[in-house]
């Protein structure tokens, strides 16, 4: 019974960083394209059937009629084996798979859009036997959300039934679910709007679970009305989600290019640079160590106010086995790794980060064959050296997870690294997007796009109520700024 | 001259022929004459000494040598009639006699006769067998005259010793002196009362010569000691030691009776060509006056026998005789290995002869000593049946019975009993069976050869009895070919003479032994397995496994102890098995993890009294002792008490941090819940450092040594046991900041502290929550009210809920005060710890130095100045 999560990919953006993250955790549990297991990886499956037949064993020898999985025979019989002392494939894929009647591995993920053209792309790729058909969610209309917020948040609204059905049926086909994880950009229209029509439905529907997202921050201009979007989307975020991944497109534009021999990147492959990141941060639960196997454990130690919950990632090294024609390797040990991890060209979020900005905590999840006094060595070198500054207010330390590297998969690189952090200076971020709506709403360009929809036809007031939309945001810079300094105890008396 | 008589026949079989049954009446004719006591019993005595000696090396001399005594006692009644006959020649021959002579005519004549040599020189053979002669004896200090000597107030009274050997009812033993006894020197004695005169020269030889015989009684005393079959208490018997150098002595002392006897003959040889003397003598002893009568066993004149060849002869035995009477000096006071240290420093003696012949009494001596080791060496088998091993059994489990511990195949029944049952047989055959003794270590070998030795057998005495059947025929087969690789030969001989052959027989069987006890362990019997699970299952490694043990046992451990049932808590571990990757662990692991209810007080909780224990059997236990299960044990309980707090922690974080955006209209709350959000994130913080510590430094570091331990796999199970040993240390001075300073161990107490802290402000946010809540309905009920929807209630609680509210504030500030002092008292206790990884954890604590890590005044009240100004940043 392990902790579920439900992935939910929305809108182009989502769909496809989300296929590309679940090519990759087939490739490192050993799970071919069409669901069933690779012949290599089959010792040590958590399929039904061999739980069963292994409860059997512990009462007689495993008896060779269960012929129906292999996994069954192929648990160690005895001790000797020498396999139970390495356990190099002792990973826990139910979190975030299920296995069909056929023991197939279904991935715990529902996939919406509002037009056909990604799914069909998943649909007919290798991975097409991977995913639940019924799984796939596509609005009736097919005409897309047009980069607007508000078209994207009413079709949401349209399919309420068939997604809350969607969704609570994946939620009761899980014993005890944590949470959901959204992948989508704020800059369109399907992830952000008819994401945020997601966060307000699953907050409500499911308080005590959570909220995890990976949001995926727009560059300049991709869209035109993206200003509205953002901040509308953002408010959701702010509000309903409990934590957000920020990935930068910018940042990650920037760090392809940095890191590939290539003087422009593809959207495929910063698609590859992000799963690789949400890979990695949930690697943890997927290869259970001591500590941090659930979310929960992961997040709370990074989120201290409800506010407060948005994150920035950096990775490092990013490598030909991660993205295609990536540079070659260097040399990685956990200092280095974690040294380039707090080096701002490694981070997916590019804002300035200026003086009094300061990291509220760290959590470093360090992946591969790594000697645990290496690690100890590492933190304390970097707390000599003073390389990350922390917050004034209270107790905030670079946590080190360490975590398994998949054992199908071969990597060029000894130790990857992986970081979430909560810093302050990612208020720059949020600015710079009230700037931009500011801009965009003084003009009061294309305002009329979003005029047709219910919740904008009477007034704007969704804009311009006191309470909302720049309000939230302004407020979560406001408390990011604040948290840079001592008196962030008595915040709350302030406001 | 009764006295010889009587000692004769000691020398020969006694009543073999007739003559010497006529010769044991004049014995006691001599007894009653001359009232000798000491020569009493001698006459028939069996058990004299050079009778047994010779009667077992000689086989044929008593027979010639009765005959030949027959012989000589006529011969020397001639000679005495003789003695008469010459007196009366005296003037005749006066001129002719040389000077010589003529002195000693004088000094007769003065009454002083000079003491005819030959006399003495027969006397001299009784001395050198420590025996009185008739004119020359022992001068004794009796043991009376000893203590007299001390408290000249003693009165002499007949004391029987303690020690002294039962009369056997042939009267007391003649010129055994005994080591009581100490000789002083030779006595000249004139028996028939005419005083003789020795000249001092004689005197002095006699002195020297003398000595071999105290010597030879001295180590003749030894080995009639030794072999006194009336000792039956075993502690007293003859040692294997002492049995072979008793053996070696006799042969020693049966070839200085040889000489003896040889001597003797030489002295005798020229008698048997003077018949006339003969008949003169039987003459004689038919003479009616028995007064006159001096039966004389003399040496000839014409022998050529003298004192000087005497001296010359026996020369070569003094040295011998020496160094065995100091051997057998040593030897009552040593045994066994220390006895042959003892003789093995003879060896280091710079004489040649003396270092040989050490060689010599070594190489007997040592041969049980090699006997043993070679059967402790290649069989693990201690064969000592006389406690003289520098290996032997442990006096304290002697009792216990050691059979060979094989697992049973039980079909699933009662095999968790029966393991408990003896659970520490392979331990205490380890640990306690055998135990080493420094002191009856051979010198030759130092004592980390020793230690190998002892671990060498006791490599193969475990494999032998503490492991299966199989591994001992697997472990003998391999020693027997390397053995025929390497000496070409079934075993080795070892001797004390070839040590760096016995260093490399022993080096080498002891790689093997050793090598081969730790496969077993590691390879048979998977040792790191089980360590593993151990690791992973009680020291809550597996991570999985432990938040599904606890979301499946929290809510019965939440009940009191008493309430709790065993079986309910073994199905929850099943199912926290079954579905945590547990499951893939082989069921001869997981069938050892099992819940153990620690006996309850009668307030405790289901928390307090549960315990999740691993089970070993033989012969793991040699390694998972008691004791380490015991360390397990206690680590347990710390981890899942941590493990308890922060998934309390976290579930408070995730009801409570985001659900309250939704009472964001409750003003009034929105600052206290920022207060606790703070407070909660300290929490956060500090458990996840501290749970990161205990895994990360705490357990992982250690492991990973003791992993490279068994990969290396050197040295023996006595390694083993202290790596293992070593590695829970390290994880409880980490984990359960276990030291030797007091004040150091306060600091687990200030950790205990802490947690209880979070516990109790667990609840308090919870009583918040729930306040929030009350107040948001209010509220909601206000509106409602105010709408006319539903009838106001009639009490609007609004002030009871603002004092409530404030309490709870101030109960919320207390309790984050008091966990910021905890924890600066913490940060501060560990900023000077002694174990620089236990101050790792101080470093965690306060990575952005919010805890003073040293007492300064300034710190402790104001921390305004944040490292920014002074640092570069590198982001």
């Amino acid at each position: 019974m392990p902790r579920e999560i439900i992935s939910l990919q929305a809108g182009q953006a989502g769909n496809q960083i989300g296929s590309e993250f679940w090519k990759k955790l087939c490739a490192e549990h050993g799970i071919a394209p069409n669901g069933t297991l690779e012949d290599w990886a089959i010792q040590g499956t958590s399929s039904l059937s061999s739980q069963s037949a292994n409860t059997l064993a512990h009462m007689h020898p495993p008896s060779p009629t269960n012929q129906v999985n292999a996994a069954g025979g192929t648990i160690p019989s005895n001790v000797g084996g020498g396999s139970a002392y390495t356990h190099g494939a002792m990973d826990r894929k139910d979190g975030f798979f299920y296995q069909a009647d056929d023991d197939h591995y279904v991935p715990r993920a529902i996939l919406i859009d509002t037009e056909p053209r990604v799914l069909n792309n998943i649909r007919t790729s290798p991975f097409k036997d991977l995913f639940n058909p019924e799984n796939f969610y596509l609005s009736k209309s097919g005409g897309g959300a047009g980069n607007n917020w508000a078209k994207g948040h009413e079709l949401g609204e349209e399919g309420k039934e068939e997604l809350m059905e969607l969704i609570n049926r994946e939620a009761d086909g899980s014993d005890s679910l944590e949470g959901f994880m959204l992948t989508h950009s704020i800059a369109g229209g399907t992830g952000s709007g008819l994401g945020s029509y997601l966060l307000e439905r699953l907050s409500d529907h499911f308080p005590k679970k959570l909220l995890h997202t990976y949001s995926v921050f727009p560059g300049d201009g991709d869209v035109v009305v993206q200003p509205y979007n953002n901040l509308l989307a953002t408010k959701r975020l702010v509000e309903h989600a409990d934590s957000v991944i920020m990935v930068d497109n910018l940042a990650l534009h920037k760090l392809v290019e940095d890191n590939m021999e290539l003087s422009e990147a593809s959207f495929r492959q910063t698609n590859q640079l992000v799963s690789t990141v949400m890979a990695a941060s949930t690697t943890t639960l997927r290869y259970p160590g001591y500590m941090n196997n659930d979310l929960v454990g992961l997040v709370s130690s990074l989120i201290p106010t409800p506010r407060c919950h948005f994150l920035m990632t950096a990775y490092t090294p990013f490598t030909g086995d991660d993205i295609e024609k990536g540079k070659s390797v260097r040399r990685t040990t956990v200092l280095d790794v974690m040294r380039r991890l707090l080096q701002p060209k490694n981070r997916l979020v590019s804002t300035p980060f200026s003086q009094p900005s300061c990291y509220m905590s760290i959590l470093n999840i360090i992946q591969g064959d790594v000697d645990p006094t290496d690690v100890h060595k590492s933190l304390l070198r970097i707390r000599e050296r003073q390389l990350a500054t922390f917050i004034p207010w209270g107790a905030a330390s670079i946590q080190v997870a360490l975590a398994k590297k998949s054992p199908y998969v071969q990597s060029s690189h000894r130790v990857s690294g992986l970081m979430i952090a909560n810093h302050t200076g990612i208020h720059v971020r949020f600015s710079r997007m009230l700037r931009e709506y500011d801009q965009a709403r003084r003009i009061g360009s294309y305002l009329h796009q979003y005029k047709q929809y219910p919740m904008f036809s009477k007034d704007f007031s969704e804009f311009d109520d006191a309470r909302q939309v720049q309000e939230v945001v302004a407020e979560l810079v406001d408390e990011y700024k604040a948290a840079e300094h001592e008196n962030y105890l008595d915040y709350g008396n302030g406001a | 001259m009764s006295t010889a008589i009587g000692h004769r026949p000691a020398i020969s079989t006694g009543k073999s022929t007739p003559s010497t049954n006529i010769l044991s009446e004049t014995a006691s004719d001599g007894y009653s004459r001359y009232n000798r006591p000491s020569s009493s019993a001698a006459a028939s005595s069996s058990s004299h000494p050079v009778k047994t000696a010779m009667s077992r090396n000689v086989v044929e001399q008593p027979q010639s040598r009765s005959e030949k005594e027959s012989a000589s006692s006529s011969e020397d009644h001639q000679i005495r009639t003789s003695n008469s006959d010459r007196r009366e020649d005296e003037e005749m021959d006066n001129r002719t006699k040389p000077k010589a002579q003529i002195m000693r005519e004088w000094r007769q004549s003065q009454g002083k006769t000079p003491r005819d040599t030959d006399l003495l020189l027969r006397d001299m053979l009784y001395l050198l067998q420590g025996i009185d002669g008739k004119y020359a004896r022992f001068s004794k200090k009796s043991r009376f005259e000893k203590q007299k000597e001390v408290n000249p107030y003693l009165v002499e009274k007949p004391i029987r010793r303690a020690g002294a050997r039962p009369d056997k009812g042939k009267g007391k033993e003649v010129d055994l002196f005994t080591d009581d006894e100490e000789i002083r020197g030779i006595d000249f004695v004139d028996p028939d009362g005419e005083p003789h005169y020795v000249s001092p020269a004689l005197q002095m030889i006699i002195v020297q010569l003398a000595e071999l015989g105290v010597l030879y009684r001295r180590v003749y005393n030894y080995i009639q000691s030794k072999q006194d079959p009336s000792v039956q208490d075993p502690l007293r018997e003859a040692s294997m030691t002492e049995q072979s150098l008793c053996h070696f002595l006799e042969t020693e002392l049966a070839d200085y009776l040889r000489l003896l006897t040889t001597l003797e003959e030489e002295m005798h040889k020229d008698n048997a060509i003077m018949p006339g003397d003969h008949n003169q003598n039987r003459d004689e002893a038919m003479s009616p006056d028995p007064s006159s009568l001096v039966v004389q066993q003399v040496p000839t004149e014409r022998s050529g026998m003298t004192f000087q060849k005497l001296a010359l002869w026996a020369g070569d035995f003094i040295l011998k005789v020496r160094l065995m009477s100091s051997v057998v000096a040593e030897a009552g006071k040593t045994r066994g290995g220390a006895l042959i240290s003892t003789i093995y420093v003879f060896t280091m003696h710079g004489d040649p002869f003396t270092r040989d012949y050490s060689n010599r009494i070594l190489d007997e001596v040592s041969k049980p000593f090699f006997l043993s080791l070679q059967r402790w060496i290649s069989s693990g088998v201690l064969h000592d049946p006389f406690n003289e091993f520098f290996v032997q059994v442990n006096p304290e489990t002697r009792g216990q019975h050691f059979g060979r511990v094989a697992l049973r195949d039980d079909m699933g029944f009662g095999y968790r009993g029966d393991v408990s049952s003896r659970n520490d047989i392979a331990y205490t055959i380890w640990e306690k069976r055998y135990i080493f003794r420094k002191e009856m270590l051979p010198i030759f070998l130092n004592e980390d050869f020793g230690k190998k030795i002892f671990s060498t057998g006791k490599s193969i005495n475990f494999i032998r009895y503490g492991c299966r059947d199989t591994d001992w025929d697997a472990t003998e087969r391999q020693l027997a070919e390397v053995r025929k690789d390497e000496f070409n030969m079934a075993f080795p001989v070892l001797t004390h003479n070839d040590i760096a052959g016995l260093e490399s027989t022993i080096d080498l069987t002891y790689k093997i032994a050793s090598k081969r006890l730790l496969d077993i362990f590691f390879d048979q019997y998977n040792l790191m397995d089980h360590l593993q699970a151990i690791k992973r299952y009680i020291l809550l490694s597996a991570g999985d496994f432990a938040e599904l043990l606890h979301r499946n046992l929290g809510p019965r451990l939440d009940r009191p102890a008493s309430k709790l049932l065993r079986h309910h808590l073994t199905t929850d571990i099943e199912t926290a098995i079954q579905e945590s990757n547990a499951r893939f662990e082989s069921p001869e692991i997981l069938q050892r993890l099992d819940a153990r209810l620690q006996t309850a007080k009668p307030n405790d909780s289901g928390w307090d009294c549960f315990a999740l224990e691993y089970k070993v059997e033989a012969p793991i236990n040699a390694v998972l002792d008691d004791k380490a299960l015991a360390s397990y044990d206690d680590l347990f309980g710390h981890l899942w008490r941590l493990r308890r707090v922060s998934t309390k922690l976290q579930s408070n974080w995730l009801a409570h941090t985001f659900a309250i955006r939704r009472y964001k209209h409750l003003k009034e709350f929105v600052a206290v819940w920022h207060q606790s959000n703070i407070i909660q994130a300290q929490m956060v913080h500090f458990m996840s450092e501290l749970q990161a510590f205990c895994h990360l430094e705490g357990i992982a570091v250690p492991w990973s040594e003791f992993v490279k331990f068994s990969e290396q796999r050197n040295g023996d199970l006595d390694e083993l046991i202290a790596a293992h040993r070593s590695y829970l240390r390290a994880m409880s001075s980490k984990v359960l900041l276990r030291s030797k300073n007091r004040e150091e161990e306060a600091l687990f107490d200030v950790i205990e502290t802490a947690l209880s802290k979070i516990m109790s402000f667990a609840e308090i946010s919870n009583q918040l929550y729930q306040l929030t809540v009350r107040e948001s309905t209010r509220l909601d009920n206000r509106k409602m009210a105010e709408r006319g929807i539903i009838a106001l209630s009639n009490i609007d609680n609004a002030d009871q809920i603002k004092e409530e509210r404030q309490t709870l504030e101030r109960r919320l500030r207390r309790c984050g005060e008091d966990f910021k002092s905890t924890l600066q008292e913490l940060v501060y206790g560990l900023g000077t710890h002694s174990n620089s990884e236990v101050k790792f954890l101080g470093l965690r604590l306060s990575f952005n130095d919010i805890y003073a890590m040293r007492k300064t005044k300034a710190k402790a009240t104001s921390r305004t100045e944040p490292r920014n100004g002074n640092t570069k940043q590198n982001i």
